[in-house]
């Protein structure tokens, strides 16, 4: 097809462009009011303050730390579960309908619960994350782990494993790609909880920068905080990623193509 | 009277994903008479099922010239009808509407394309599953459906790409007596794309026989002779089939070769 | 006397699989009479199904569940209508990709709920901005859940079509389309919870109308048992929306095997 060549990659940024450049023509128009849509340049200036004065690192880490730990005890306790429900049958009976109502409901309406629980600091923050983490990646964990071929097992079985060592050698390795698949979609989802609740409660953290910004009506703030957010947001996931692909090197789905 | 198929030099190859360029079709020049039956047979990749769709308008060449009916082919059309291996019905439609979907393209109204396609379901052997959706039948059924299907909007060419591939062989025999059946009733032109010579042989008038990539017609064999009931004894039948085994045999050894 | 049968069976079952849940409720109940853990921080549950009676008829329970639904119910149907068209054509036609792909791949990874400032900046605390934030929120993933669908379907399908005399435009209709159901559905149903999602966390940030605002208006108010009656409505319902979603999907999809 004839047409143009140029990089694909370099195809892909034009349409963002030209949104960008839309928005600019917008704002200095003078057809939208400054308030409800400030200028990119303005914008952009805001979040280079941010980075130079180092406010935004440090929000970032205070919600990364708030994401990442309430995402850890999600997985450490999603991950055993889920497991726990392959091997038994007790334990499948039990979670399940607590793993098939908790999982469509928005879990942030727990979040008041948190609050009078643990009261307005990290706590309530970081219980409220793991809430909200843990059913995605327990029924992910679950899918994984009870989608092992039973070839796979009884291969195992046949050479002479344990009950334990078919769990750990076999099955675990097995169901890898499927928990990591579990932590890859509650990973963002971390991300936005945390969000939510440090605009609820205020304070530091990334939604909090948001939340005055906004209660400030400071709209080039408010549109700096947005960009700091996808950007970090962008970040996190890509990250993941990364890592999933690192784990699963011997996966067939990271495998080169032959044909 | 012009000839339901013509092929003139025809070239084609395509991109692949890390930029180079395959060249799959070469040298192609091909006559089919209308109401002819006619195999294409070769070893895996040597662009047959390419050359039934190129056929069929589904791909677009540039190199030489395919014509059908002296129109010159730019793209799919209700007069070359397609039955694919893999059957290809709409799964979300049941039978009936599987072969009346032509027809409702075409503006016929609702009661003509339901008497219509039932009586070509009957003809093909589904009647009482006109309602079932295609996931409730076997695959001699759907492919039997999918036969209708093509034969509701009457097309003069029927291309078919391995269509009795996925079949088991006691279906595969059945289907290929009904084939024969309809051919003989409609007098339409078949071109039947296969890699089992046997089939090839038993079906069709003249065997068209493609090397492997890339593909090139290599010769052209008559089978039009009378083939009896009991096709296992018959002599010449078995020649032929002994003939094109080895021809396509030393595709494949040449094919190993390089 | 056989369908009897079958339907004692089939409640027997039921009943079976959600137990895990009665018993939690009794927990619940028990843990908190008794007093283990503060009756303060969990109200018992008898208490709180009790506080059923008062919500619903003094304060205005059902508006604001009603406007709850509303936003979330509106938001939803603009998401899937823009978003099933969009995706539709942007699977179809190759221009359209190229101009809107690049946006929704950058778009995605981003945390709609961070929008929620942004919607009551330009709209206000009234049901615009709820409204706004749902259909901004769940576009995205039922683009890209129709986008796959409409990709994948096998192209023997769409070469039928074309062979039967269907045009372009009637083979993205009957058969693109139809073929991509599956996809948009489990799509639909991730936005659904989605929509829920960010409807309660706008509630809870900036409204004053709403479920989630009831529910910080009762916590800010020290009312928790009736606090907690307003969670298990929303727990509920987006129960019962996952399970009519589903009931859909099995309807719709009925020709699958």
């Amino acid at each position: 097809m004839a047409g143009l060549t140029l990089p694909t990659p370099l195809l892909r940024m034009l349409p963002i462009a030209g949104v960008i450049l839309f928005w600019w023509a917008m704002a200095s128009s003078g057809a939208v009011r400054p308030f409800l849509l400030p200028s990119p340049i303005v914008v952009a200036e805001r979040i280079l303050a941010d980075v130079a004065s180092g406010t935004v690192f440090v929000n970032v880490g205070y919600t990364l730390y708030r994401a990442l730990t309430g995402f850890a005890i999600a997985a450490a306790i999603g991950t055993t579960i889920g497991l726990l429900m392959v091997v038994s049958r007790t334990a499948k009976w039990f979670f399940d309908p607590i793993v098939s109502v908790g999982y469509p409901m928005p879990k942030i309406s727990l979040l008041p619960i948190f609050i009078l629980w643990f009261g307005l600091d990290d706590a309530s923050k970081i219980a409220m994350i793991a809430a909200g983490c843990i059913f995605v990646i327990t029924a992910n964990a679950y899918a994984g782990a009870s989608g092992v071929e039973r070839q796979f097992v009884w291969s195992a079985q046949m050479l002479g494993a344990s009950r334990l060592r078919v769990l750990t050698d076999v099955v675990l390795p097995a169901a890898t790609p499927q928990i990591l698949t579990g932590y890859q979609i509650a990973i963002p989802v971390s991300l936005i909880i945390t969000l939510v609740t440090e605009m609820i409660m205020g304070g530091d953290g990334l939604g909090g920068q948001l939340l005055i910004a906004s209660r400030y009506a400071n709209s080039p703030a408010v549109f700096a905080s947005i960009v700091e957010i996808a950007i970090a947001g962008a970040i996190v996931v890509n990250g993941m990623r990364l890592l999933r692909r690192k784990l699963l090197h011997w996966h067939e789905e990271n495998a080169v193509s032959t044909d | 009277m012009t000839k339901a198929i013509e092929i003139e030099n025809l070239e084609f190859s395509y991109a692949t994903s890390d930029g180079g360029r395959v060249l799959a079709l070469t040298n192609i020049d091909l006559s089919i008479e209308s109401g002819e039956f006619v195999s294409i047979l070769g070893p895996s990749g040597c662009g047959k099922s390419t050359l039934l769709y190129l056929m069929g308008g589904f791909i677009s060449y540039e190199n030489g010239r395919i014509l059908s009916h002296g129109n010159q082919v730019t793209g799919p059309g209700p007069d070359r009808g397609i039955v694919f291996q893999q059957f290809a019905l709409f799964p979300w439609r049941t039978v009936l509407r599987n072969v009346t979907y032509g027809l409702e393209k075409q503006g016929v109204a609702k009661a003509a394309r339901i008497e219509r396609a039932m009586r070509l379901i009957k003809e093909v052997g589904l009647s009482g599953f006109e309602n079932s959706y295609p996931s409730q039948l076997s695959g001699g059924m759907r492919q039997r459906a999918a036969i209708a299907r093509t034969l509701a909007v009457d097309p003069d060419i029927l291309l078919m790409d391995e269509p009795f591939g996925a079949l088991d062989a006691q279906t595969r025999g059945v289907m290929q007596e009904q084939l024969l059946r309809i051919w003989d009733a409609t007098g339409k032109t078949i071109v039947f794309v296969t890699h089992d010579v046997r089939e090839a042989v038993y079906l069709s008038q003249r065997v068209v026989m493609m090397s492997k990539r890339p593909g090139t017609i290599k010769e052209i064999v008559q089978t039009n002779f009378d083939k009896a009931n009991d096709v296992e004894a018959d002599e010449q039948f078995n020649r032929a089939v002994s003939y094109v085994s080895s021809q396509v045999r030393s595709e494949y050894a040449s094919m190993e070769a390089s | 006397m056989a369908r009897q049968n079958s339907l004692a069976k089939t409640s027997i079952d039921v009943f079976k699989k959600y137990s895990p849940l009665l018993i939690l409720a009794l927990l619940w109940e028990f843990c908190s009479r008794t007093g283990l853990v503060s009756q303060y921080a969990l109200p018992p549950l008898t208490d709180v199904l009790a506080s059923f009676r008062w919500l619903t008829t003094d304060t205005a329970f059902f508006t604001h569940a009603g406007m709850s639904l509303g936003r979330a119910g509106l938001g939803l149907l603009l998401a899937v209508t823009f978003g099933i068209v969009m995706g539709t054509l942007m699977a179809s036609f190759r221009s359209v990709d190229a101009l809107v792909g690049p946006l929704v791949q950058t778009l995605y990874p981003m945390p709609k709920s961070a929008l929620i400032p942004l919607t009551i900046m330009w709209f206000g605390l009234g049901h615009s901005s709820k409204i706004f934030l749902i259909f901004l929120g769940c576009l995205l993933p039922i683009t890209i859940a129709t986008y796959n669908g409409v990709k994948g379907v096998d192209r023997v399908l769409m070469w039928s079509g074309a062979s039967l005399g269907a045009s372009r435009l009637q083979r993205i209709i009957d058969i693109s389309f139809m073929a991509a159901q599956p996809a948009i559905l489990a799509g639909l149903r991730t936005s659904l919870a989605l929509s829920f999602v960010l409807l309660v966390s706008s509630e809870l940030v900036m409204s004053n109308e709403g479920l989630g605002f009831l529910i910080r208006m009762l916590g800010d108010g020290g009312l928790y048992a009736e606090m907690f009656a307003v969670i298990l409505t929303v727990v509920a319902m987006g129960f019962v929306s996952d399970r009519l979603i589903q009931l859909l999907t099995a309807r719709v999809l009925r020709w699958r095997d």
